[in-house]
Formats: structure tokens, C-alpha cells, sequence
């Protein structure tokens, strides 16, 4: 994991931030979100082969409101990595990962759905639970539990 | 000679057949739609969301506990799994493990799920091809592990058997016996599953090579389970990240060469045969003890207690009223489900309840790859393909 660490800092200096989190796992936070391609990327070829997940949060008191976590795995030796990439605006755009890794394809329409997040050159961005004319994201913290009543049967 | 080439070419439509969302092969409400040439496949496109209840933005609105029951019904063929999953979470959110006898009665749930869900699996995957033999002779031991099932919770499908530092009961002597009845009566069964599908020529023609899927495309897409198994990596997070004690179990990890259809039906049939062999171990060697763990801000007080002193009944109220407080942080954490990596990430802002909840269900990266796999076959190979990948509605949409 150091070694990880200490190639992401070589290569993205400032950009990263080493966060340590409440039990065992490693948290990266990395503050400029234009390069998330190029980290996902390296990563890749450094042994995290596989994206085990990707999701968001919503944080509506930040300055950065969203916030995307890309959980990575590393199979020899076992490694996991939480990536964590802070977003600005209320409806951000970032990179599409899915050229990286084909299942980023199905997360991101996900975190589109439920967020509102939109990616850049995803080939195919549509909702993936809600169905597509449906309004609103359900997860950001805004969106009230028992739904927007625009929906009923009346 | 190229003129009469030119008149056998003859070009037909593409036909488009709907797939659901309610059909007898997709297990739960699926929609697939397949772009066909003939009998050939040229394209297919999936849609979900059809079993989606918001889970996760019902967890961020309940306390710690009452995520349990949601649990059961993610993945509802092996719900056990999931609520040790869950709870594992949380107690590695709290900095706790269960005492040791939990954590034996919690693998051998585990177990007997997993043993469940893959019988659903493969009996399921030989009637859509049209063995219905080794359905029928099957399906009984899944009824006799739900006989365990409601005599360890009450319950056969909605289960919520574990609680947050420990498990709801303790096992009682008669489960005991069922289990031992159990394990002796299943290995045959097996063998008798295998006399009717491994060697089966019909069976054999219809998913050896269907549904192929090399193993770095399998790791582009996020496989983990059976699924990853069969493509031939030795993958599993009870060996490799071992929890709940799984290290002090023997048993092995059965791998694939192909990755096709037939590779996952013998990865499951083996790993059924590991996880009799865990329980073996672990019925013989339950630890005496308490179940629960016993601290009144985790888990409820004795009704003994409840009823006759009153730090017992405060501490009970407020366990019912406000819930089980955790550390602010977040976590991840993974288990081996039946179906692959079960994961659970929780962002606590230090209150009752969960900031947020994600869980990142198996089946969900491994049905996006669907597309990709069916390309070329024919139609009657859909239906092998999606009854191998194993894909739960409930665990999918969430």
C-alpha cells in the first residue's frame, strides 16, 4: 500500500491527500477531479485490477456538495483502496471511467440516476432504476423519503 | 458462380423478442430485449429497475437495526448471508466482534445459504434447459435447510437471524440433530445430482462453451463469486481476507478453466460439497457461551434484567427509542456471499443512523457484462447464460 501511495504522490503531488480512516481501510482523497481518468488509469496498470464499486454521497453543508468514491481492489497481495473525489455544483460533470473498466459503465449510470452526477463520453448515459422519464434523484439528501407525490395514482 | 452466391444470400429482417419483464426464465422482473438474426443474437439490451424499492435511501433513514429485515430481501434465495454481511459492518463500524459461539452459529448459516442459494441456482439453470429431473430431486434439500432455518429464526426466507454484536437465538439440540440429519443425508444427493447433469450429453452440449468469458474480461467487469471462480482464478474472500474465523476451517477453493456455463454449474456442485465440509467442522466444534454480546448500548439486556432492574429497563428503552450509536467514520466491508462480494460501505455522521448506506450487491456488476456474453449465441443459450450468471432481482435493484 505504500508503495501505491507513494506513486500516486509521486505523480500527482499536491493533488492527493492521504486520509486515514476508522478501521483499517485507506481512503485518497483526490482534489482535482478533471484528472480522474488518468488516476483510475494508473492504478489499473499498478495492480488495482478490478473497480469493486462506485458510488457517491451527498454532503449539502459543503462547499463541495458530492463526493465520488471509487472502491478498488488489488488481488496479489489484497489491497483495498477507497478513492474519494469531491465534486462542485449542483449538477457536476466528471470523466466517464467506463473505458477504463467496462463495469464503471453500469455504476455510473447508477450514481447518474440516483445523483444526478453526469459523466463525460459515456456511451450510453440513462437511468438505470428509475425509469427514464422519471424526475429528481432519489439519494441526494434533498429528495424527501416518501417520494415527490408526482408520481401517484390519483 | 458470384451471381448465384448473390441469390442464396438472402437477407432477412432482424427480429426484436421482448424477454420479460415478466417471463418463466428471468428469476425475478427482468427485461431483456434481443436483436435476432434467425436464431442468432446480434445484440441484446437490458433493462432493470423493475424490483428497485430504494434501499439505501431507506437506510439512511432508519437506525442500525431496523436495516436488518431489508437485508433479507435483497438477496432473498440465501437472506441469511446477507444479514451477516450487514452486521459484520456495523460491528466493524463499532470496533466489536461477536462472541465465539456467534460467530460459529453465524457460519453455519452462512453455510447452509450458501448451499440453499446455489441449489436455486442449479436446479433452476437445468429447468430452463429442460432437465427438470434434477430439480425435482434437488429441490427437497432446500426444504430441509428452511426446516433448520425457521427452527434457528423462526422464519424460512425473511430470516433477519443475526443482530448487531451476536445472533437474535442460540441453536437448540433438536436444530442440532436436523443439521447432523442433514449433513448426512445431502452428500449422496449430490451425487445423484451429479449422476443426472455432470456426465449428461443434452446437458453437456447445451453449456459446455456457452457463455465463454475470459478471465481478464471477467476481472474488467467485476466479477467475483462462482462466476469469477469458473474463469479460472482462485478468488475467494473467506480464504483470502479471512472473517468470522473462517481460517480455522479447512476446506478448498474449486476453480473453472473456461468460464462457460458448464465451468459455473461445476463450481457450485464442488463448492456445495466445501461448504458441508465447513459445517462438519463447525457442528462439532460449537464453543459454549453467550450468543449476543453483552453490552447494553449494543445489544438489548436479558428480559430477566428488563423486567426486575431498572438500569435493565433504561437501557432497553433506549436501545428501542434511540438506537445503537457508532463512531463518526466510514467503512467498507465485504463478505463472501453466495453470489460473490457482498459488500457494505457506511458513512456514519456518529448518530443512530446511517449517513449513508451502499450496498454493492454481487449480481449487479456481473449482469452488466449480460450483453456482451449472449452475442452470437442463439436464443435458447440466453437462458442458459442468464440462469448460470445467477442473477437475483432483489439484489440487483435493491
Amino acid at each position: 500500500m505504500k508503495q501505491t501511495i507513494g506513486l500516486l504522490t509521486k505523480y500527482f503531488g499536491e493533488g492527493i491527500e492521504v486520509q486515514t480512516g476508522l478501521r483499517d481501510e485507506t481512503f485518497i482523497l483526490l482534489k482535482d477531479a478533471s484528472r480522474i481518468k488518468e488516476a483510475m488509469e494508473l492504478l489499473r496498470d499498478n495492480g488495482f485490477s478490478m473497480l469493486i464499486d462506485l458510488t457517491a454521497v451527498h454532503y449539502p453543508g459543503r462547499e463541495k456538495q458530492f463526493e465520488l468514491v471509487y472502491n478498488m481492489l488489488a488481488m496479489e497481495p489484497l489491497l483495498r483502496l477507497l478513492l474519494k473525489v469531491p465534486l462542485e455544483g449542483e449538477y457536476p460533470e466528471v470523466d466517464s471511467v467506463s473505458s477504463v473498466f467496462k463495469t464503471a459503465n453500469w455504476y455510473e449510470r447508477e450514481v447518474f440516476d440516483m445523483f444526478g452526477i453526469r459523466f463525460k463520453d459515456h456511451p450510453n448515459l440513462k437511468r438505470i432504476l428509475m425509469w427514464e422519464d422519471y424526475e429528481g434523484h432519489p439519494l441526494r439528501k434533498e429528495f424527501p423519503l416518501e417520494g415527490d407525490n408526482l408520481h401517484c395514482y390519483d | 458462380m458470384t451471381d448465384i452466391k448473390k441469390e442464396i444470400d438472402i437477407k432477412t429482417d432482424r427480429m426484436i423478442v421482448n424477454m420479460g419483464p415478466s417471463h418463466p426464465v428471468t428469476h425475478g422482473t427482468l427485461h431483456i430485449v434481443l436483436e435476432l438474426d434467425g436464431e442468432t443474437i446480434v445484440a441484446s439490451h437490458t433493462n432493470i429497475g423493475y424490483l428497485h424499492r430504494g434501499v439505501e435511501k431507506l437506510g439512511e433513514n432508519r437506525t442500525y437495526q431496523k436495516f436488518i429485515p431489508f437485508t433479507d430481501r435483497m438477496n432473498y434465495t440465501s437472506s441469511i448471508n446477507n444479514n451477516v454481511g450487514y452486521t459484520l459492518a456495523v460491528e466493524k463500524l463499532l470496533g466489536i466482534q461477536s462472541p465465539p459461539r456467534a460467530q460459529v452459529l453465524e457460519v453455519i448459516a452462512c453455510e447452509l445459504g450458501r448451499i440453499a442459494d446455489h441449489i436455486v441456482c442449479i436446479g433452476i439453470n437445468a429447468v430452463d434447459i429442460g432437465a427438470f429431473t434434477a430439480f425435482l430431486y434437488i429441490f427437497k434439500y432446500r426444504e430441509l435447510i428452511y426446516d433448520i432455518f425457521s427452527r434457528m429464526c423462526g422464519a424460512r426466507l425473511t430470516t433477519s437471524y443475526t443482530r448487531i454484536g451476536g445472533v437474535s437465538r442460540d441453536l437448540d439440540d433438536e436444530t442440532i440433530r436436523l443439521i447432523r440429519d442433514f449433513l448426512k443425508e445431502f452428500p449422496p444427493a449430490i451425487d445423484e445430482l451429479e449422476a443426472l447433469l455432470t456426465k449428461n450429453r443434452i446437458f453437456y452440449d447445451r453449456t459446455r462453451g456457452i457463455g465463454e468469458f475470459t478471465l481478464e474480461n471477467a476481472i474488467q467487469y467485476g466479477y467475483t463469486g462462482p462466476c469469477l471462480r469458473a474463469a479460472g482464478l482462485e478468488w475467494d474472500l473467506r480464504k483470502k481476507m479471512p472473517y468470522l474465523g473462517y481460517e480455522n476451517y479447512e476446506f478448498e477453493v474449486p476453480t473453472g478453466t473456461r468460464g462457460d456455463v458448464y465451468d459455473r454449474y461445476l463450481v457450485r456442485v464442488e463448492e456445495m460439497r466445501q461448504s458441508v465440509r465447513i459445517l462438519k467442522q463447525a457442528i462439532e466444534n460449537i464453543p459454549e457461551g453467550p450468543v449476543i454480546i453483552e453490552d447494553p448500548k449494543i445489544a438489548l439486556p436479558p428480559k430477566e434484567d428488563v423486567y426486575n432492574t431498572i438500569e435493565g429497563l433504561i437501557s432497553h428503552m433506549k436501545l428501542i427509542m434511540e438506537g445503537v450509536r457508532v463512531p463518526a467514520g466510514e467503512i467498507y466491508c465485504a463478505t463472501e456471499a453466495a453470489n460473490g462480494e457482498l459488500g457494505f460501505y457506511i458513512v456514519s455522521d456518529g448518530e443512530t443512523k446511517p449517513y449513508r448506506i451502499r450496498v454493492r450487491p454481487p449480481c449487479f456488476p456481473i449482469f452488466s457484462s449480460f450483453d456482451e456474453q449472449v452475442q452470437g449465441h442463439m436464443v435458447a443459450d440466453a437462458v442458459a447464460i442468464l440462469g448460470s450468471l445467477n442473477i437475483i432481482a432483489g439484489e440487483l435493484d435493491r
